[in-house]
């Protein structure tokens, strides 16, 4: 596969790597800046990584040595006991805090999956009228601006009941995302017929089909879309602020610093509860990275 | 792409309705079941508030008069362009967005495609580079926040230390004076890494004998970029583009995350400094704090029909310089 004469039919089958297929190395003069490109990319990769270096390096240091000047690059003796210290000091109530995070979390990720891969089914497997309209509108919903919703939101979720009321992120779930349910459509329309035939002659309707075909089959993009649905709500902080008021989240509570009983900020324990904060999504996402590259890569160019 | 398949089930001829033969139907009634929860969400979540806010935007409601709010036509947008034409707070917090946008959006485009490019040379390690430039984009905002905060602060920043070391004496209040900047930096770090992955797939779903052609016909490195690969990648700037606008002018926890000082109870009611004082913290505060819901839902109808005109400028140009697979006897 390597020579030159390979016919343009096959290389057009092959997908693309970069990296990988010598056949790309037209790109590159491989001898004259290899090297320089190297040190390109691991300067830039410095900038970039440098500010979340920063706050685990925050995270260790001693109260004394968090405002000092010039700042310390590497404490002397690290603290490690600042991360216990987040889960013992009782003022902070960091489990309650972190519990409640992970239950709203969950409160809509679960449902948001469930329900965006059953619409997303149903736009992808079954045809009846007016489907291609309701495609539309759901394209359209992906544009409209989000925060355009929010403020009049709250006037009617405070009419409702539902403001400082968790039950608001699970009904949220519900109703899905349309760009869950997009991930879900292209997933599902490229399954055989066969096996829905196959399930249609043991006489399994749509719903038994998708829950016992379908879904067990889609665990890549069941993954991936947990990981966006988590992280929607993990890491949001203007719809708890806005519509929880006194059930405070970790993002709510992390947002204006843990305080010691004479009303200072503690910003080294701050920061230690930052990075307990930060490490779900770090650890979910490095596990998931090669479907998360998926993931964007689909609804980012053919969405 | 089609989306509606020929129905495999409608062979009789007879009780056919819109198409269907009553087959068909006892399977298209699963299709409604199967988007009902969407729908139902999108009327709850979406046209309800969507159409109370353009209801709002009418009346003088303040977010408790529900029985005495009256009716005032156009006021809150007459207002609303009073303010943009008189220099108001309307027309500032606007001018801001649109800078905060304006230099957002191109440092991300190209600084993304630039780090894009390299990462799909011929390299090692391609995949954990690409990894580690999109670390920065799961880190929560709050984290984010007090991360720039820490970098930037005017009295023990790391960026002043450094800054101090290459030119001696230099002491820069960013927060108090700069804060313009750092957000901007803020939003720059946060955006680029999603923009790299789709950018690698643009450039990697090049065709390879497209290269290999230009490549044998002796085409220098520029030329393979300037004539192959950008034009190739358009699509791909063109969507970062429509995002941009989208996001960018949305702006709204950012600025306030960033002003908000430790151990203060403000929330989301905390107003960032002048320069960072963007058009949806102008909302914010018309709403809730000036209990002005409807002159806020005005702005806000007003910033819809902008992102809507700016995205179909950008689509419309779009048509000059973004390459579309060619389409057979269009040309």
């Amino acid at each position: 596969m390597e020579t030159k004469n390979v016919t343009t039919e096959t290389t057009k089958n092959q997908t693309p790597r970069a990296g990988r297929n010598p056949k790309r190395s037209g790109l590159n003069r491989r001898h004259l800046g290899n090297f320089f490109l190297y040190v390109v990319i691991i300067a830039l990769l410095a900038i970039f990584i440098l500010p979340i270096f920063w706050l685990l390096i925050s995270s260790l240091k001693a109260e004394n040595d968090f405002v000092k000047w010039p700042p310390i690059w590497l404490p002397a003796i690290p603290q490690w006991n600042n991360y216990l210290a987040v889960f013992t000091n009782e003022r902070f109530n960091f489990l309650t805090q972190l519990y409640r995070s992970v239950i709203l979390a969950l409160l809509f990720a679960v449902p948001n999956v469930l329900f965006s891969a059953f619409a997303g089914y149903g736009f992808a497997r079954i045809n009846a009228p007016g489907k291609n309209i309701l495609f539309i509108i759901l394209l359209a919903e992906m544009m409209i601006p989000q925060t355009i919703m929010i403020f009049p939101q709250y006037v009617i979720f405070s009419r409702v009941g539902l403001i400082d009321n968790p039950l608001l992120w699970f009904l949220w779930g519900i109703a899905g995302t349309p760009f869950q349910i997009l991930l879900f459509r292209q997933f599902f329309a490229a399954f055989p017929k066969e096996l829905e035939d196959a399930a249609a002659i043991d006489g399994a309707g749509p719903i038994s089909t998708f829950i016992r075909i379908f879904l067990p089959n889609a665990r890549p993009v069941l993954a991936i879309t947990f990981l966006f649905a988590f992280q929607w709500v993990w890491g949001d902080y203007l719809n708890q602020q806005l519509f929880l008021t006194t059930n405070s989240t970790l993002a709510m509570s992390l947002a204006t610093a843990f305080v010691n009983p004479r009303g200072y900020s503690i910003l080294t324990l701050t920061m230690a509860g930052m990075v307990i904060y930060t490490l779900p999504l770090v650890v979910l996402f490095f596990f998931m990275q090669r479907q998360l590259v998926q993931g964007i890569v689909t609804t980012g160019l053919k969405g | 792409m089609s989306l509606m398949k020929p129905s495999p089930t409608g062979k009789s001829k007879r009780n056919r309705f819109l198409g269907l033969s009553s087959y068909g139907w006892a399977r298209a009634r699963w299709f409604y079941v199967f988007v009902a929860p969407w729908l139902l969400g999108l009327l709850a979540f979406t046209i309800l508030p969507v159409s109370v806010g353009l209801l709002m935007s009418f009346s003088n409601f303040t977010g408790s008069n529900f029985q005495t709010y009256k009716w005032v036509g156009f006021a809150n947008y007459a207002e609303a362009f009073n303010q943009f034409f008189h220099n108001g707070d309307a027309w500032y917090s606007l001018s801001r967005t649109l800078l905060f946008a304006g230099i957002t959006i191109p440092i991300n485009i190209s600084l993304s495609f630039f780090i894009a490019i390299l990462l799909t040379r011929n390299i090692r390690g391609q995949g954990i580079f690409r990894t580690l430039f999109y670390l920065p984009t799961i880190i929560p905002l709050v984290a984010g926040a007090w991360i720039f905060k820490l970098l930037f602060d005017n009295n023990f920043g790391v960026v002043n230390a450094v800054l101090n070391k290459i030119i001696p004496g230099t002491f820069i209040h960013w927060m108090t004076s700069y804060s313009f900047w750092v957000l901007i930096m803020w939003s720059v770090w946060m955006g680029v890494g999603g923009a790299i992955v789709i950018f690698m797939a643009g450039i990697q779903g090049v065709p390879t004998d497209l290269v290999d052609a230009a490549y044998i016909d002796g085409a220098s490195p520029s030329q393979l970029f300037l004539l192959i690969i950008l034009p190739l990648v358009t699509p791909v700037i063109f969507y970062q583009f429509v995002v941009g606008i989208i996001g960018a002018l949305q702006v709204l926890t950012q600025p306030i995350l960033l002003a908000q000082k430790a151990n203060s109870s403000n929330g989301l009611s905390t107003i960032p400094p002048r320069e960072n004082f963007m058009f949806l913290v102008n909302v914010y505060q018309q709403s809730f704090n000036q209990q002005r819901y409807g002159y806020g839902s005005a702005l806000l109808w007003i910033m819809f029909v902008f992102i809507l005109i700016l995205t179909l400028v950008v689509t419309i140009s779009g048509k000059y310089w973004v390459y579309y697979e060619n389409e057979p006897g269009k040309n």
